[in-house]
């Protein structure tokens, strides 16, 4: 058995759904006789995270991703497959697993919005027995770390988005969990807040050694974050590696803007690469990751050339391929076999 | 008019769509209008030692059947909805809509009513016929008098309770006062028990008050309690409530929107 | 070796029990904190206390003024089930409402995860982690009532009695308790369980009047399927002094098989709470 603290093997989960036609005689239909259809909304994920890691999990609306969140902090059971987080098996929710782990959703508040947040933290204190001196050192630390002593006293409702979040993560963190599930913690939030929030998820991670798995749609959340990033779609598995290699892979292409010193009129650009914009002066070519060195230097010596840059394409164009890819793999199979639904 | 109807109609088609939707909580309203039976139950024991205050056993459940089904044909919750749409601020939504937002809550009750009148009226029938001794004055002029003493009832509860839900712009609490409503209703208006019987001063109190008209009044006339004379007197009574009540709405809806308007939820 | 095992267990009980009474006190702080933002309640709920007292007499004077005695009990001896009736409402709107809502919200828009996701019991964090202070003063009124009909009866229990009547109230508290925490558990399955808490309350009314004045079918209905017979009338009877003691035995067995089974009802929701949503 592999010793790291989150090991991932055939994980699934199915459920069932029901459906409604629309209008009065849908309603009275599905009053009769309910269809239910099954939902794959993970299908076979296996992965093994290392301590002290922190793994981005990608993937559009409904690809899964709370879905393996919520099995691995103990709320789903899986259909089938395992799950071990710390050597525990999540849903049977031991307490000392439980003590040991944190699941933050950006979308859902824990804080209690009529008293301020730090009323919900000492319930949280009595709740994981945490003894009074080690709460009053971590209270004072994350304190230090999210600005928190301006919003402590403060009643919740009267806090803005991105302090709610702030008191959330620190109720959240309290107990100095080794494993952090973290679920769109940036979601609806202004880009200076989620930068903050962005380092203190990392400043967390490499005080305590935790490991943490983040969701977030925004990419800069994870290549500010993660080396390492798991894509999943329609609950598979695509890609699991670094963030850099998930480019070279998927995109295999640099992208190569010029700066020309003069108009090129009917000179023949594409014979340089695919390309993408020409505007006036400024080009840029799609080239062959391979052949990248070799076309600057041709553009070099063959063109008026005043600058230019070659760099990875957007990482959110990365990703967005990947799921392309993936779809139009799934039209191929759903081609040969159909059926994929059925009633109970 | 005839848009109106078909708003009207619209509006009321999807709210039984809805109602639908929530089967289970709707059984559950429905069965729990146990209050009527459970003081049935306390009388009938006693009468059977004789009529008590002139009711015999039969009368005692002809009685309470209708106060049954007077209690789920004038089902009124309107201002529990105005609470919430208030506070959650779905009362702006509404507002937006070209037509006024009491339409909309009066076809949630008229969907509800339409499906009780389908699974309470065969009901009510059935145990008329079935037990012994309960008699109703059963002809067509006593019976359309009835109706309209049902819907007269229905309309001065819906409206009592709209205005004291409109009293939600102003006051957090103004659902205690919709309960305080609840409790003088069943006392004053025959819920616990028919006003006949009520000790003095109750029963003064109880022919003085609006409330006999929202419950007691159509069972009277079903029960053959009353001459023709006093039913027409008893309209004469209904309509002028429904004037005042009316008034009432009106007045507390048009400031209450400006206050809603100024202040938001 | 099996004797130290068992001393180490009951230990732990205890070191268990001792969490959770500190843990009930952080709880009740908090919601009493959290109430105290809204003062006007105390105003309205001290006002609905009394009225709906008040309106509770009017309405049992109602068939007193048609006779006597009813089902064998008199005028005060009904206003000591009704004061019963008063006390256990105020009970159930402090201690197991606001739960059952909070429970009901937190459900539908999925903050009970964060309970599931806590080292606690979910079951009690569930059932006990809120509380409506204000409704305390329903069992005030409804304590006030019991003395006052006690006085007019001119009535002193012995201490035996007043044991049994405490005990009595104990078992009628643990089958409330369970009827409200199966009400909980259903929360899982339907989304407007508020509605089952409605249903709950218009049986409960049938606890305004000692058993014995309904027909021989609704007592032994009331007795054995809905044992209201043991929130009001049962507990009445002790101060009364007819108990039978057969009936305090009956009361203790319902309660503790249904404290066991709504607690294995609770275990099974939540395991199929987390196999089936998504």
């Amino acid at each position: 058995m592999s010793s790291a603290p989150i090991v991932v093997s055939n994980l699934k989960k199915y459920y069932q759904v029901h459906d409604k036609e629309p209008g009065f005689s849908g309603s009275l239909k599905s009053f009769v006789n309910r269809k239910y259809r099954q939902v794959k909304a993970v299908d076979d994920i296996s992965f093994e995270i290392d301590a002290g890691e922190i793994v981005g999990f990608l993937g559009p609306n409904g690809a899964g991703k709370t879905t393996t969140l919520k099995m691995l902090s103990g709320l789903l059971h899986p259909t089938s497959g395992t799950a071990r987080v710390l050597g525990f098996v999540p849903q049977t929710r031991r307490a000392e697993y439980l003590r040991q782990m944190t699941l933050v959703m950006g979308q859902k508040q824990q804080l209690t919005w009529d008293l301020p947040a730090i009323e919900t933290f000492l319930v949280n204190q009595a709740i994981y027995e945490i003894p009074d001196d080690q709460y009053a050192k971590m209270l004072d630390e994350l304190t230090e770390l999210l600005d928190l002593a301006p919003l402590l006293k403060k009643q919740v409702r009267k806090l803005s988005l991105g302090e709610r979040m702030k008191c959330e993560l620190a109720a959240a963190l309290l107990h100095q969990p080794q494993v952090l599930f973290l679920d769109e913690p940036t979601i609806g939030l202004d880009v200076t807040m989620q930068t903050k929030i962005r380092q203190f998820v990392g400043e967390y991670n490499r005080r305590y050694n935790a490991t943490v798995i983040l969701t977030s749609h925004y990419m800069a959340d994870v290549t500010a974050l993660c080396k390492r990033v798991i894509v999943v779609d329609h609950g598979k598995l695509m890609y699991d590696g670094s963030l850099a290699e998930l480019s070279a892979r998927i995109a295999p292409h640099k992208l190569v803007r010029v700066e020309l010193s003069a108009p090129m009129n009917g000179h023949n650009l594409s014979a340089y690469g695919e390309v993408l914009k020409a505007k006036g002066q400024s080009v840029e070519f799609l080239v062959p990751r391979s052949k990248t060195s070799e076309t600057a230097s041709r553009i070099l010596s063959e063109l008026p050339v005043a600058d230019v840059t070659i760099e990875d394409p957007p990482i959110e164009d990365v990703i967005a391929r990947v799921f392309e890819q993936a779809a139009l793999a799934r039209q191929d199979r759903s081609e040969n076999d159909e059926d994929e639904s059925g009633d109970a | 008019m005839l848009i109106w109807l078909h708003k009207y109609f619209a509006l009321t088609r999807r709210s039984i769509g809805v109602q639908l939707e929530y089967r289970v909580s709707m059984v559950i309203w429905m069965l729990s209008a146990t209050f009527p039976l459970i003081m049935l139950a306390v009388w009938l024991p006693m009468a059977k030692d004789g009529p008590v205050g002139g009711f015999t056993a039969g009368d005692f459940v002809a009685y309470y059947l209708l106060s049954f089904y007077m209690r789920q044909m004038t089902a009124v919750w309107v201002a529990w909805e105005l609470d919430y749409d208030i506070r959650h601020g779905d009362m702006n939504t509404k507002l937006l809509h070209p037509i006024q937002p009491i339409h909309d809550y009066i076809s949630f009750n008229l969907a509800d009513k339409i499906m009780r009148f389908i699974m309470f009226t065969p009901l009510v029938i059935i145990v008329a016929l079935v037990v012994p001794g309960v008699n109703y004055v059963v002809t067509p002029l006593n019976i359309t008098f009835f109706i309209i003493a049902v819907i007269g009832a229905w309309t001065m509860r819906y409206f009592t309770q709209f205005s004291l839900g409109l009293l939600g712009f102003w006051f957090s609490q103004a659902l205690v006062l919709v309960d305080v409503f609840w409790m003088l209703f069943l006392l004053f208006g025959g819920g616990i028990a028919p006003i006949q019987l009520l000790p003095e001063p109750l029963k003064t109190l109880a022919y003085i008050l609006p409330f006999r008209f929202m419950m007691s009044f159509p069972i009277e006339i079903m029960m053959g309690q009353l001459t023709t004379n006093e039913i027409l007197l008893g309209f004469a009574q209904v309509a002028m409530w429904i004037v005042i009540l009316l008034g009432v709405y009106k007045f507390l809806w048009t400031r209450g929107i400006r206050q809603f308007s100024a202040f938001g939820a | 070796m099996d004797a130290r095992h068992s001393t180490i267990q009951r230990v732990w009980r205890v070191d268990k029990m001792i969490k959770h009474f500190k843990l009930l006190g952080i709880f009740w702080r908090f919601s009493i904190l959290a109430e105290l933002e809204y003062r006007v309640n105390f105003l309205t709920n001290a006002f609905m206390s009394i009225f709906w007292l008040v309106w509770g007499i009017a309405g049992a004077s109602i068939f007193f003024a048609q006779r006597d005695e009813i089902g064998g009990w008199t005028y005060y001896q009904v206003l000591i089930v009704l004061g019963l009736f008063s006390m256990f409402t105020g009970i159930m709107e402090a201690f197991f409402r606001p739960n059952i809502t909070s429970m009901i919200e937190a459900v539908r828009n999925g903050t009970f995860d964060f309970v599931l996701v806590k080292p606690v019991n979910s079951q009690f964090y569930a059932s006990f982690h809120s509380l409506t202070m204000w409704r305390l003063v329903d069992i005030l009124a409804g304590a006030g009532l019991i003395g006052y009909a006690l006085y007019k009866l001119q009535v002193v229990p012995t201490v035996q009695q007043y044991f049994a009547f405490f005990a009595l109230v104990l078992i009628a508290l643990v089958i409330v308790y369970c009827f409200w925490l199966a009400m909980m558990t259903m929360s899982f399955w339907f989304v407007k369980v508020d509605n089952l808490a409605e249903l709950f309350y218009s049986f409960y009314e049938a606890a305004r009047f000692p058993v014995s004045v309904y027909g021989t079918w609704l007592r032994a209905i009331l007795t054995f399927v809905i044992p209201i017979a043991f929130i009001t009338t049962v507990p009445a009877t002790a101060l009364i002094g007819s108990l039978e003691p057969i009936e305090m035995l009956f009361g203790l067995a319902i309660a503790l098989v249904l404290l066991f089974g709504t607690n294995r009802l609770w275990n099974f929701a939540i395991r199929s709470y987390a196999s089936a949503s998504s």
